[in-house]
């Protein structure tokens, strides 16, 4: 579990301006929960996020992972990080070593485990994301887009952390290249995972996720199951998400009388429009 | 008239592949032409030769019946086919967003006066004339890749490519850049070729042109290229909901939202209200 | 964030902002030439003084200025140390072998209140002035180089473009260096060789992102028609304006000022 407290973050820029990023965010993240995390560029999902495994101090308020409170003054957070685990965005621009091998490696060495244990690891995460053997002794440069961007996060991967977090995991990808990931993460999820990612758009939020959370202007701005948050749809776009097409189709034919419940996948339509059809001729 | 004329061109980084295959495309002026394919489709590599950043390997690129190879005739070349980039923050030299501006008028060696007269005018084309001495540092996404559309747009030229320039922005950035692009094409009359993986980008162009393995694999009307759902699919690529949803319920023709909604209510024909 | 001001230039509409950068250059090297023949302790209060003065009328914030002077804060530190212990004189406290004395308190003083000085007027050119604008005067002043074959021009160019991409770099080795920590990196311990290794996960993906950086950018720069070595012309007028008039002025007040306490 995650327990986010009355957290408090503003930037420190230096100069005349203090940019409050994070206003009084109080949240939960259940165990082996998947929550998309959505908002706009700016509206402070980035900066939350990276308060969960301490890479950033609130300036006031608690976070909690499990029993341990991270943000205690004495906080074991090589620990912390080994257990929430936080895959930037465009992970692959910090692939670094000679071999994919060894990158994915990395965190594990960090966390000072024997040979043997990491290369067991290092295996087990890169098929959890889908690399071959044959990729893992090339050069990370070696690999195409969207394999490198799976290298990058089999290296969080390795370190089994038990919440793995990830910031627009899906960025600059292709259609294809969004599908594994977003295939990825449900897997990982399966497998017993708590996962977390961060989007700008509903539509990946809605096939994905379980939980919705929506953050502007550095606020909590809604909080709930899927079907809870799109059925909002309309307050959404007014803080500059953009709607799936077709919950934007299902309200225009609500506005012309017909039944249809606010849906935010083709599936859901085709659905509510057979079941309309089905009645007509029945 | 046509602004641009590829002819069998074929291009290879590396003798090992090649990365574009026997690439025949004209592009008619004032038109506004989509170019869609998956990563390393070879879309970008094919931008990069209508301004003469890449010389295709065989075949010939004409800009406005210039050959690309003319070295002498650089400059109209590119002051002819502007281009705009994926990353804002890699292509920009200047600090300040008129200096940015400039940049190119300079390097043609334009007047004082003449240089001006087109940062204010490319400024008021994209709507940015009230930052031109704010800092693109502190810029949105979206602003910042209006600042490159000016920045192109002051060598005055007669087609603007966009090369996957809306890749690294959020939804209300690509709004913003394609609000931005379609006014220059409807009011100023510039071509543009917009290259993407966003279908719902695709959508708003006249043509549209699937690049796949180096090849045109498909290339006309936004309408008849998504009508085949599954074609789209195979290569990888997204098809718009409208479209998907009509192609599962055996409707044709229907490529936007609000000609799905015509659609559907055709079809239910006021059942169910 | 990372604490580098190069190349943030606080856009702003002063009169400082609106004075020419060559004019604003050649005044900071006469400061400084200035600042460093006065002897009158009057003549430091003037500096400070007008220091400040200046400081106000670009509108740059205490927290601005504290910014450039704290990355030299050692050497200040440093510079004032050795110059209290170490000056020889009549010793107002001694203790073991260190004494302090008038002179040495004079010069401490001295020499802090100079570097400061020198350090804010240097900060107070590069915060009220766009690193491309001040690249164009460097080679503006630096143009009669360009007979003896220097390439001056190339040079501002690349100095520019260096400052404009220093803030870019930085917020991304601030990135890496934060996932690679999400990854248990440690940067902060052991001897110098594993300090050094631990460097090496964000400095290779710091050089590579520079190197597409630096290609993007050059491709970029071809897309709009810049030859290098090819002649160019420029949006801003390098004609001198009412406002440089006035900074001159002002400065010469100044010098009369400090000239007027060194004779007294």
């Amino acid at each position: 579990m995650i327990r986010i407290e009355n957290l408090n973050y503003a930037y420190k820029t230096g100069a005349k301006n203090q940019k409050q990023a994070l206003v009084n965010i109080n949240l939960e993240i259940a165990d082996n929960s998947l929550t998309a995390l959505i908002g706009h560029t700016g509206s402070g999902k980035s900066t939350l996020i990276r308060h969960l495994n301490g890479l950033i101090k609130p300036d006031s308020g608690k976070i909690f992972i499990d029993d341990t409170e991270i943000t205690a003054p004495k906080a074991d957070l090589r620990r912390v990080r080994f257990d929430v685990g936080l895959v930037f965005q465009y992970p692959e621009q910090q692939l670094f070593a000679e071999t994919v091998y060894k990158d994915i490696a990395f965190g594990p060495e960090n966390m000072k485990l024997g040979a043997d244990e990491v290369k067991r690891r290092v295996y087990e995460a890169a098929e959890m994301v889908g690399l071959s053997e044959k990729p893992l002794e090339k050069s990370p440069f070696e690999l195409s887009g969207g394999q490198k961007r799976r290298a990058a996060i089999a290296g969080v991967l390795a370190m089994k952390p038990k919440k793995l977090i990830m910031d627009e995991p899906a960025a600059g990808l292709d259609p294809r290249g969004r599908e594994e990931i977003f295939a990825l993460i449900k897997r990982l999820h399966k497998s017993g995972m708590t996962m977390l990612f961060t989007s700008h758009s509903m539509e990946d939020a809605a096939k994905t996720a379980e939980r919705v959370i929506v953050m502007d202007k550095g606020k909590i701005f809604a909080e709930g199951s899927v079907a809870e948050i799109f059925a909002r749809g309309g307050e959404l776009r007014k803080i500059g998400l953009d709607a799936p097409q077709v919950t934007i189709i299902a309200d225009k034919l609500r506005a012309l009388g017909y039944d249809i419940p606010p849906v935010y996948t083709v599936e859901q339509m085709l659905l509510a429009i057979r079941k309309i059809i089905g009645g007509k001729n029945g | 008239m046509k602004i641009l004329n590829v002819e069998n061109v074929s291009f290879s980084y590396s003798e090992k592949e090649t990365v574009l295959k026997d690439i025949n495309l004209t592009i008619e002026k004032g038109s506004f032409t989509a170019i869609i394919g998956c990563n390393g489709s070879g879309k970008s590599t094919l931008a990069k030769h209508f301004n003469a950043i890449l010389l295709p390997k065989s075949g010939a690129v004409y800009v406005k019946g210039i050959d690309t190879r003319d070295e002498k005739r650089l400059f109209e070349i590119r002051s002819a086919a502007g281009m705009v980039f994926q990353n804002p923050d890699n292509q920009m030299v200047a600090a300040i967003a008129e200096d940015e501006v400039a940049f190119a008028a300079e390097n043609l060696g334009l007047e004082r006066n003449e240089i001006r007269r087109r940062v204010d005018e490319s400024l008021r084309a994209v709507g940015m004339e009230e930052y031109a001495l704010e800092s693109p540092a502190h810029m949105s996404g979206g602003q910042k890749q209006r600042i490159a559309v000016a920045a192109a747009l002051a060598m005055e030229p007669e087609c603007l490519i966009l090369d996957e320039s809306t890749a690294m922005l959020d939804p209300q950035g690509r709004a913003e850049l394609m609000q931005t692009i379609k006014k220059l094409n409807r009011e100023n009359n510039i071509t543009v070729i917009l290259i993407t993986h966003y279908m719902d980008e695709a959508v708003q162009a006249d043509r549209v042109i699937v690049i796949d393995g180096g090849e045109i694999v498909t290339d006309g009307t936004p309408r008849a290229v998504f009508e085949d759902v599954e074609k789209i699919r195979s290569l990888g690529l997204d098809v718009p909901q409208a479209a998907e949803l009509a192609h599962e319920l055996g409707l044709t023709g229907v490529l936007t939202a609000d000609e799905c909604v015509n659609a559907v209510d055709k079809l239910l024909g006021g059942a169910g209200r | 964030m990372v604490d580098i001001l190069i190349g943030q230039y606080l856009t702003g509409s002063s009169a400082l902002h609106r004075t020419d950068a060559r004019v604003k250059i050649i005044l900071l090297i006469l400061y400084a030439a200035l600042l460093f023949i006065i002897k009158n302790p009057l003549s430091y209060a003037i500096f400070l003084i007008f220091t400040t003065a200046l400081t106000m009328m670009g509108g740059i914030g205490f927290k601005a200025v504290m910014k450039s002077i704290k990355p030299l804060r050692w050497i200040i530190i440093f510079t004032a140390v050795i110059n209290l212990f170490f000056t020889k004189g009549e010793p107002l406290l001694s203790f073991w072998k260190i004494a302090i004395t008038a002179e040495g308190i004079d010069l401490a003083v001295k020499m802090t209140v100079r570097l400061l000085c020198l350090i804010v007027a240097s900060s107070l050119l590069t915060l009220t002035t766009p690193p491309l604008t001040l690249t164009n005067a460097i080679e503006s002043l630096l143009s009669p180089l360009a007979k003896l074959k220097v390439p001056v021009r190339e040079l501002a160019m690349m100095m520019s473009i260096t400052l404009r991409f220093i803030p870019v770099l930085a917020e991304e080795a601030d990135r890496i260096i934060k996932a690679q920590t999400a990854r248990g990196a440690d940067f902060g311990s052991g001897g110098i060789i594993s300090r050094a290794k631990s460097l090496v996960p964000v400095m290779m993906p710091l050089f590579i992102s520079a190197f597409k950086r630096a290609e993007d950018l050059a491709t970029a720069m071809d897309a709009r028609c810049f030859i290098s070595g090819a002649p160019r012309t420029k949006l801003h007028e390098e004609k001198l304006t009412p406002a440089d008039a006035r900074a001159g002025v002002v400065f010469v007040v100044f010098a009369a000022a400090v000239a007027a306490a060194e004779l007294l």
